[in-house]
């Protein structure tokens, strides 16, 4: 779900550097804002953006999915730990009295006020969930390694992640012919006892043959005269559109935090 | 002083601290990684990518094990980092492995998210720091534990204590602080444990095997 969609939106066609900036102003929206219906209106521009990349059905489902999970895990999480006063028990798990946990956890109770303290904190997670699901949907991730190579990223740190995204599905296929072979060897990973036996049994032959391959391409980097200074097939341009993302960006964050601190 | 202020002055702090810590470890690591020749840039490229997968049973479902989640996934984490150090067994090859592993993960599936870089910075950092002072790279068993232990314990404090509370504006309990901690500091010392092993047997295919 969580990969590059090919399609022809405008957030397609923003450039990932603009996209590397928008996810830092809402990366300090999330922590500064702190208002319910403010946080609301970040979440809604996000998810409309969402909404303009056209996601199939499929990819909707699994975000309200995800979005629902993380709602109902902070609500209940804070509904435990929340230490403002008054709070009022809905639930009592484990009474004071109980010998040892009580005594260890003070009880372990729910209040009402932390389930709606939750319920707002959840939605920090649900927007950052929702921007980087809109990010990963619209760019190519090499694009977004060579926005970030633009922005200062080492060159040689830039190779290092290319090459990484090389490897992954060979990588996942190299472990699952090995778990295969092993299994058929008699490899049983049925409990803890098996899986740990299955981690060790994969991972040494899955290292050594991965790094019989990177040497490989170590050299064939090397032949080619791998330097720190490189070109690129691809070169990133700005569009008119880039200024005007920006723009409304930095307005919809200075409006938010005028917001937050003089309302 | 009402709460906007001091969420303000928090977030404030929180990303000076930030900027300042990226702009100087990148000042570093420029410099450092000049030393690594293109086979150590591979590999460890290799290590971030098993780092990747390592960790992606816990991403389909086995996060939402309550209480004991951070322990299962820190085994193989921190067995296939250790592996990684023992591979490359220089200054800076930690920080490469954690925090590319991190933007690896970011640009694949997480999104850009600057609010997480300090999670791999700071043990990175502090991993980076203990193998500068013992002058050595998990050579020894108890190096590699002291590193598993190190790292469980930067990690999850740094989540429980300050991530939590100051930038998701989430709040825990003491008990449960504790007992997270203490699972992440077993779980990453048993996966140090498991990497060493598995380290000896795959550094012998490296150096004499002609890998």
């Amino acid at each position: 779900m969580m990969r590059f969609s090919d399609k022809n939106t405008p957030f397609h066609r923003i450039d990932p550097r603009t996209k590397v900036i928008l996810s830092l102003m809402v990366a300090v929206l999330v922590v500064v804002l702190n208002n319910v219906l403010l946080l609301m209106v970040l979440f809604l521009s996000i998810f409309s953006a969402y909404l303009f990349t056209r996601p199939s059905l499929s990819n909707l489902k699994i975000l309200v999915f995800m979005m629902a999970t993380v709602f109902l895990s902070t609500m209940i999480s804070q509904g435990f730990f929340y230490y403002l006063e008054p709070k009022t028990p809905v639930v009592t798990i484990v009474s004071k009295s109980v010998p040892l946990i009580g005594g260890l956890t003070g009880g372990l109770q729910i209040y009402r006020e932390g389930l709606i303290y939750g319920a707002v904190q959840s939605l920090r997670l649900i927007i950052v969930m929702t921007l980087a699901l809109l990010i990963v949907l619209t760019t190519y991730p090499s694009d977004l390694i060579l926005g970030l190579t633009k922005f200062g990223l080492p060159q040689r740190i830039g190779f290092m992640l290319m090459v990484s995204i090389r490897f992954l599905p060979s990588i996942i296929e190299e472990a699952r012919r090995i778990l295969i072979a092993q299994k058929l060897r008699g490899l049983k990973l049925k409990g803890l006892r098996g899986v740990l036996r299955g981690f060790r049994h994969l991972t040494i032959p899955l290292v050594i043959n991965c790094l019989r391959s990177g040497r490989q391409i170590a050299l064939a980097a090397e032949v080619r005269a791998f330097t720190e200074r490189r070109t690129s097939m691809k070169e990133l341009k700005l569009s008119w559109f880039d200024p005007l993302v920006v723009t409304i960006g930095f307005l919809l964050s200075f409006f938010l935090i005028y917001m937050e601190l003089f309302k | 002083m009402n709460t906007s202020s001091e969420l303000i002055i928090y977030a404030g702090i929180v990303l000076f601290a930030l900027i300042t810590g990226i702009t100087l470890y990148a000042g570093i690591s420029k410099r450092l990684i000049r030393s690594f020749t293109t086979y150590d840039l591979v590999t460890i490229s290799l290590f971030i990518t098993l780092l990747y997968i390592a960790i992606l049973p816990f991403k389909l479902g086995f996060s939402k094990f309550p209480f004991i989640h951070s322990f299962f996934f820190s085994i193989p984490y921190s067995a296939i980092l250790i592996i990684g150090i023992r591979l490359v067994p220089k200054p800076g090859a930690t920080t490469l492995l954690i925090l590319g592993n991190t933007i690896f993960a970011q640009i694949l599936s997480r999104g850009i998210n600057p609010l997480w870089w300090p999670y791999a910075i700071l043990p990175s950092f502090a991993l980076e720091l203990y193998f500068i002072l013992t002058r050595n790279y998990v050579g020894t068993l108890l190096n590699a534990l002291g590193a598993g232990v190190l790292r469980g314990v930067v990690v999850y404090l740094y989540f429980y204590l300050f991530a939590g509370p100051f930038i998701w504006h989430k709040h825990y309990a003491g008990w449960y602080i504790t007992f997270q901690v203490v699972q992440g500091v077993i779980a990453s010392a048993i996966g140090a444990w498991i990497g060493f092993k598995l380290s000896k047997i795959i550094e012998k295919a490296y150096v004499y095997g002609r890998v």
